[in-house]
């Protein structure tokens, strides 16, 4: 069946793998909400030694009584697990799916109760409960292979452990984050998934594995802001479209204002708009919260993206004022349509090199789009007087930086994206620099992790993680800071969920002084600002808009100021109107410098 | 009247910031016009450039819908084009190029010479048996409906409600000839012409003004006139100065009448 | 022979349209009383300027191209303005020291033929060294490339950003280039690019250009073009692109009624930040800026808007931006031409109450 989808490198030996993934991977996300993880343990951990034991003892013919106790403790360990799930089946959070959902703690309780009773240890079982037994666990196991057969709910099974071994972003197990976005070759003619077959067959797997618990869902601002998008539904959808069918059978909470039911897909056929509305698409801020969270490794983000690739590519589809960008970007690689020039006018007071080529430089900062903007014009001010404090060696890029094109490559532009990286690379090359250092996380994301497949492999830091290094060796001497006031920190998606960043910004206030009072989503499970992806410029309405969420999240721990570490967040969150203050990282740390 | 034949006319743009070459945004609506009508009516359209077949700029245009560029090297570009858009029952173009002189004459000498009518400042075109019905625009939300008879040549406005759709798969698909570079005309009237000299800076043009001659008050009256850049802040009186500075400036520049 | 336009429009109000149009005020209309008078008796030569009409009187643009010709011409050469349209105010401080009006040449009628034959029957009449136009969108635009390409053998210049006796400048290329050439025979002037501002009068003096009358009598518009009407949208309605004036409200708004009577007090359209937007004030399609509109109004009135990029980059194309703020160090300062400082709604009260008073005053010297 994910053999319609397309070829993709992986070797049978990466089964061998599964064992692990499931039992360390798997379990890490899930362990984020106890109750689940340990009926999910207790279930599927009973139902697979049960399994396994049964086809030792009896398919390997031991029929040994030991073994057969074991199978009894195996199924009563399931049963407690399976219990567990239809206690909590009674009351079904909104983000779960019912349907045949519903079913499945029977289903579960009934294999579990069925081999219990065969396995019992006891001959003089009376012919009626031995024939009740059977019966019970041939219902049971009907769902487990109804599931995997015909897509029940138990397909998350199989599906799910495959998908551990053939996951497309393999290394996401050695706990690097980013993404798994491939480039397109587009010389071949790549312009990105139209259909459900142009996926690779490994993320159709992924989409099978799903099991509709709804983690995504809760984790996705756009979802949670009204706009018409709901990760769960889409990973669905994708199924759906898979096996040819419609979203009429869909249990779960629909996009916001798209009704369920009028949807319908398959293998071959375009995916938008029959199957999944471009304002689906386009709602995402691709801030990895819902691939962060599932439990089956799924990873929304890349799909959503090689489905905007396809309508960009091929039809210039992008809504709002993202096609007007996108021109910007092709014509003065400037979001903004703006003056490279004039990028780093702000900093001629501040006495600054502009790195030239044969003058080689320790660090080159690399300032991106927020250095066109006076507030982020503060930000990197500060910035730049705690650099110059600590005695690095640095230059800005001057009229030589162009875009990184992560705004492009969001929305799906890949030849823009291709152009821009390739010509930063070619005058990268011309320079000398030992490392490169931004303030802006976007910027870090698409030199860090996405220039290399061009050929462009740098060290990249993000400026709190070069002044955390700076700090902790002595170069850099902070003081004690003057803020009194409540402060929370919001974790930029680019740094924390793309780059595993989140404790660098905390070190960094907690050397000056300053205490952190945490918002309940914070570190790698932040809630997006709204910002990233495009997501501005595409601007699809909603009931509410996604800063406002984020800033909610902070008036509710009473916070009077929000560090932040990215232009973008800057923006979105300074955008709302009431609101406690916004101050960078490094605007809070060059006020300290006072006090040296 | 069936329209058979539809020639959109495109030029080479540069961005008046970075001066990287473009599409020139109001051949753009153009053509997107131009590909939307050739579509519903099932027309053939030709998309013809009177240039450098070489530009970058073309590519743009490619990804904006046309299929096949047509490029015209010949010169003079005005009786060659017109010498291929004889059978060409609607012709468009923008309101002004963003390369050359930008004057905006070329679809009113192209008419001239083919001697069919023009109608500028389109928003929007729609078929009528054997006219076309086209909304002009006029400032402050002013509109006139004019019917033209075909073929005719229409110049479209820049706030003609036409979404753009950059598609670089179709830049990859489309392709650039160029017409036999011979020209088929040999004409040598003089077309209004001038000798332009390119300035080496870019500046601001000075403005003209009569030699003031005159009273001490004219020259305080002209001073305050004058558009001093950079910004006035008045942060001092009482909330009627203060909205009086404003009333002054608006009257000042004529931006009100009261 | 006289035809009075049907359509000549009575349904819109004097008022309701004014706001934008960037006539000179009236008292600013009356001549100089210090101001000598020029007479040309004895002429030799003609300048011609050629221009539409609005409802009788000339807008800005049009003045300022009647100035260039006046300021252009020497003792000895007339300012001939030929007005298509009908013309009620005086032009003895525009510059023009004969006038002929065409007033069945209004610029609401599509008349391109007529226009054309009229306008090369006084030119052939008068053979006048230069023909100058506004290059408008009210119909001199269209007008004047039609006179050139009829005329190919008259140098020509159009867009005009910069003239003196000597030469004509303009931006080519897209705006990249500033170019310039000897004074053209046909010269389609920019907005602004003149003081219509005079030290002398002239005399202005009507004549009736029996030539023109008896050519208007002879054509009528053939059938190529049928003219189905002009309409006007209500100046609350314009999309904001389009508008001319624009009063845009920020978070320092805090009361929307007293803004929208501003709005209207001003006969402006109606902007908002994205904060205002989302606070639920104003409609999504207000929003100016990155993810809202581009506009390039006239005047624009920031209140309250503290001027982050992503509202500038909507306003770039703005001629005149004023804002009113409490805070000097807003960068929607530095980027204003004028900006007050102080309580949003106390000064848009003070001024509805100046330009209630303003208008009334007008009312009455009119009367
Ligand atoms: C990707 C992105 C896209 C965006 N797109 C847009 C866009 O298209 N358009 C847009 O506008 N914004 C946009 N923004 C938001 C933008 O960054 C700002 O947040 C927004 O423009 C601020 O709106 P404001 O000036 O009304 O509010 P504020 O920034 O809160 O400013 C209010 C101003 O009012 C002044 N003020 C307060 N009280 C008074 C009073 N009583 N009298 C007078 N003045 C007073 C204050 O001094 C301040 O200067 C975007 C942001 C992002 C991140
Ligand atoms: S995609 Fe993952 S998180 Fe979302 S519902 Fe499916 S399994 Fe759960
Ligand atoms: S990346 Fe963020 S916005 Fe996009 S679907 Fe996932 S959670 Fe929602």
């Amino acid at each position: 069946m994910w053999r319609t989808g397309k070829a993709a490198v992986w070797s049978w030996a990466q089964l061998l793998t599964i064992p692990k993934r499931y039992f360390v991977d798997l379990h890490h996300v899930v362990a984020r909400e106890p109750y689940i993880a340990h009926t999910h343990v207790a279930t599927a951990g009973g139902a697979v030694a049960a399994i396994f034991l049964v086809a030792l003892n009896y398919g390997l013919m031991h029929y040994s009584i030991v073994l057969n106790w074991a199978i009894v403790v195996a199924t009563c360990i399931m049963f407690i697990g399976a219990f567990f799930m239809w206690l909590r089946r009674r009351k079904v959070p909104l983000r779960l799916s019912r349907g045949a959902w519903n079913r499945l703690p029977y289903s579960l309780l009934v294999f579990a109760l069925g081999l219990f009773l065969v396995s019992l240890p006891v001959t003089s079982l009376s012919n009626g409960i031995a024939i009740l037994a059977i019966l019970l666990l041939l219902l049971g196991s009907a769902e487990l292979a109804l599931g995997i057969g015909l897509g029940g709910p138990m397909k998350h099974a199989v599906a799910g452990l495959l998908h551990l071994a053939f996951h497309p972003r393999q290394e996401r197990f050695s706990s690097k984050l980013s993404t798994g976005l491939k480039s397109l070759n587009l010389e071949n003619k790549e312009y990105g998934i139209n259909k459900p077959s142009d996926f690779q067959w490994n993320q159709l797997l992924g989409f099978d594995a799903c099991v509709q618990c709804g983690k995504c869902e809760t984790a996705c601002p756009a979802f949670a802001a009204g706009q018409p998008l709901n990760p769960k539904k889409l990973i669905q959808d994708l199924v759906v479209g898979l096996s040819s069918g419609t979203d009429a059978n869909f249990t779960g909470s629909p996009y916001p204002n798209i009704p369920i039911g009028k949807h319908a897909g398959s293998p071959n056929q375009t995916i938008v708009p029959s199957l999944i509305e471009a304002q689906t698409l386009w709602s995402c801020t691709t801030c990895r919260a819902c691939v962060q969270e599932c439990p089956m490794l799924i990873e929304h983000v890349d799909a959503i993206v090689g489905m905007r690739r396809n309508l960009t590519l091929t039809q210039g589809g992008v809504p709002g004022t993202a096609q007007q960008t996108l021109e910007n970007l092709r014509q003065t690689a400037t979001v903004g349509g703006l003056d490279r020039n004039a990028r780093y006018y702000w900093a001629i007071d501040l006495d600054v090199k502009t790195i030239q080529p044969n003058t080689p430089v320790d660090a080159l900062l690399v300032a991106g789009e927020g250095a066109f903007d006076m507030r982020y014009q503060r930000t990197l001010r500060a910035l730049i007087k705690l650099l110059k404090a600590a005695n690095v060696d640095f230059a800005v890029m001057g009229a030589l930086e162009s875009d990184t094109g992560d705004t492009a490559r969001r929305l799906g532009d890949e030849a823009t994206f291709q152009m821009l990286a390739k010509r930063n690379i070619a005058t990268f090359n011309t320079l000398q620099f030992k490392r490169i250092v931004t303030a802006d996380p976007h910027v870090l994301h698409s030199l860090k992790n996405e220039y290399p497949a061009f050929g462009g492999h740098y060290e990249v830091l993000h400026h709190t993680t070069l002044l955390a290094q700076l700090s902790a060796n002595g170069q850099l001497k902070l003081g004690k800071s003057d803020e009194t006031r409540k402060l929370t920190y919001h974790d930029p998606c680019y740094l924390a969920r793309y780059n595993n960043e989140t404790e660098s910004p905390r070190a960094l206030l907690r050397s000056v002084g300053i205490s952190i009072h945490e918002m309940e989503r914070s570190g790698l499970r932040g809630r997006c600002c709204g910002g990233g992806g495009g997501a501005p410029l595409t601007d699809i309405p909603g009931k509410q808009r996604i800063p406002d969420i984020r800033i909610a999240d902070a008036s509710t721990i009473g916070a009077e100021v929000v560090a932040v570490g990215c232009p973008q967040c800057t923006a979105m969150l300074e955008g709302v109107v009431e609101r406690p203050e916004v101050l960078d990282i490094a605007e809070l740390l060059a006020a300290s410098l006072e006090n040296v | 009247m069936i329209i058979k034949r539809i020639a959109v006319l495109i030029s080479a743009g540069r961005h008046p910031t970075s001066g990287q070459p473009r599409h020139c945004r109001n051949d753009s609506l153009a053509l997107t016009m131009a590909v939307d009508l050739a579509n519903s009516h099932s027309t053939e359209l030709d998309v013809i450039h009177a240039g450098n077949p070489e530009n970058p700029a073309l590519a743009n245009y490619l990804a904006l819908g046309a299929d096949e560029i047509k490029v015209i090297t010949a010169e003079p570009i005005i009786e060659n084009l017109a010498a291929n858009l004889k059978d060409v029952d609607l012709i468009l173009t923008g309101s002004r190029a963003e390369n050359g002189q930008d004057s905006g004459l070329l679809p009113y000498l192209l008419a001239v010479k083919l001697n069919i009518p023009i109608v500028a400042n389109a928003l929007e075109i729609k078929q009528m048996d054997d006219k076309l019905e086209v909304l002009q625009f006029f400032p402050k939300g002013k509109r006139r409906r004019v019917a033209v008879k075909l073929p005719a040549i229409i110049a479209i406005h820049p706030l003609a409600f036409v979404e753009l759709h950059y598609a670089y798969a179709r830049e990859q698909q489309g392709k650039i000839v160029v017409l036999d570079s011979r020209s088929t005309v040999n004409n040598t009237v003089a077309e209004n012409n001038l000798q332009w000299q390119i300035q080496p800076k870019m500046r601001k043009p000075n403005k003209l003004k009569a030699p003031e001659n005159l009273t001490g008050h004219g020259r305080l009256l002209s001073a305050i006139t004058s558009e001093n850049k950079g910004g006035t802040v008045v942060n001092e009186g009482n909330s009627v100065e203060k909205a009086q500075v404003i009333l002054s400036y608006l009257r000042e520049h004529q931006l009100i009448n009261f | 022979m006289m035809r009075i336009n049907p359509r000549r429009s009575a349904k819109i109000s004097a008022a309701g349209l004014k706001r934008i149009v960037l006539t000179a005020p009236a008292n600013v209309e009356t001549p100089h009383p210090h101001k000598p008078l020029l007479t040309k008796k004895n002429s030799k030569a003609h300048v011609l300027v050629i221009a539409h009409s609005e409802r009788g009187t000339l807008n800005d643009h049009a003045r300022q191209t009647i100035a260039a010709a006046a300021i252009l011409a020497d003792a000895e050469t007339k300012v001939l303005a030929l007005i298509l349209g009908e013309l009620t105010e005086d032009l003895t401080s525009a510059g023009a020291d004969e006038i002929i009006v065409l007033p069945e040449l209004d610029f609401e009628r599509f008349q391109p033929k007529l226009e054309l034959a009229s306008i090369s029957a006084v030119i052939e009449s008068v053979q006048p060294m230069h023909i100058f136009m506004p290059d408008n969108a009210i119909g001199d635009g269209d007008l004047g490339r039609r006179l050139i390409a009829s005329q190919r053998t008259k140098t020509a210049a159009t867009q005009v950003v910069e003239f003196d006796a000597n030469h004509v400048a303009n931006f080519q290329a897209g705006g990249t280039l500033l170019a310039q050439s000897a004074l053209p025979e046909i010269i389609l002037l920019a907005p602004n690019c003149v003081d219509a501002h005079l030290p002398f009068a002239t005399s202005a003096e009507r004549s009736d250009s029996t030539v023109t009358n008896q050519t208007s009598a002879n054509q009528t518009e053939t059938s190529n073009y049928q003219d189905l009407g002009l309409q006007t949208i209500a100046a609350t309605e314009i999309a904001l692109e389009e508008a001319d004036f624009i009063v845009s409200a920020g978070n320092g708004v805090q009361n929307v009624a007293t803004f929208e009577s501003l709005a209207h007090a001003l006969e402006a359209s109606i902007g908002a930040s994205r904060v205002a937007v989302d606070d639920g004030k104003f409609a999504r399609d207000k929003q100016i800026g990155a993810s809202g509109k581009t506009v390039s109004a006239s005047a624009y009135l920031a209140i309250g808007i503290s001027g982050a990029v992503q509202h500038l980059q909507g306003i770039k194309d703005c001629r005149h931006v004023i804002a009113i703020n409490t805070d000097a160090s807003a960068p929607m300062v530095k980027r204003a031409d004028l900006t007050v400082i102080g309580d949003a709604e106390e000064i848009m009260q003070t001024l509805i109450a100046l330009i209630a008073v303003a208008k009334l005053t007008k009312l009455k010297v009119a009367a």
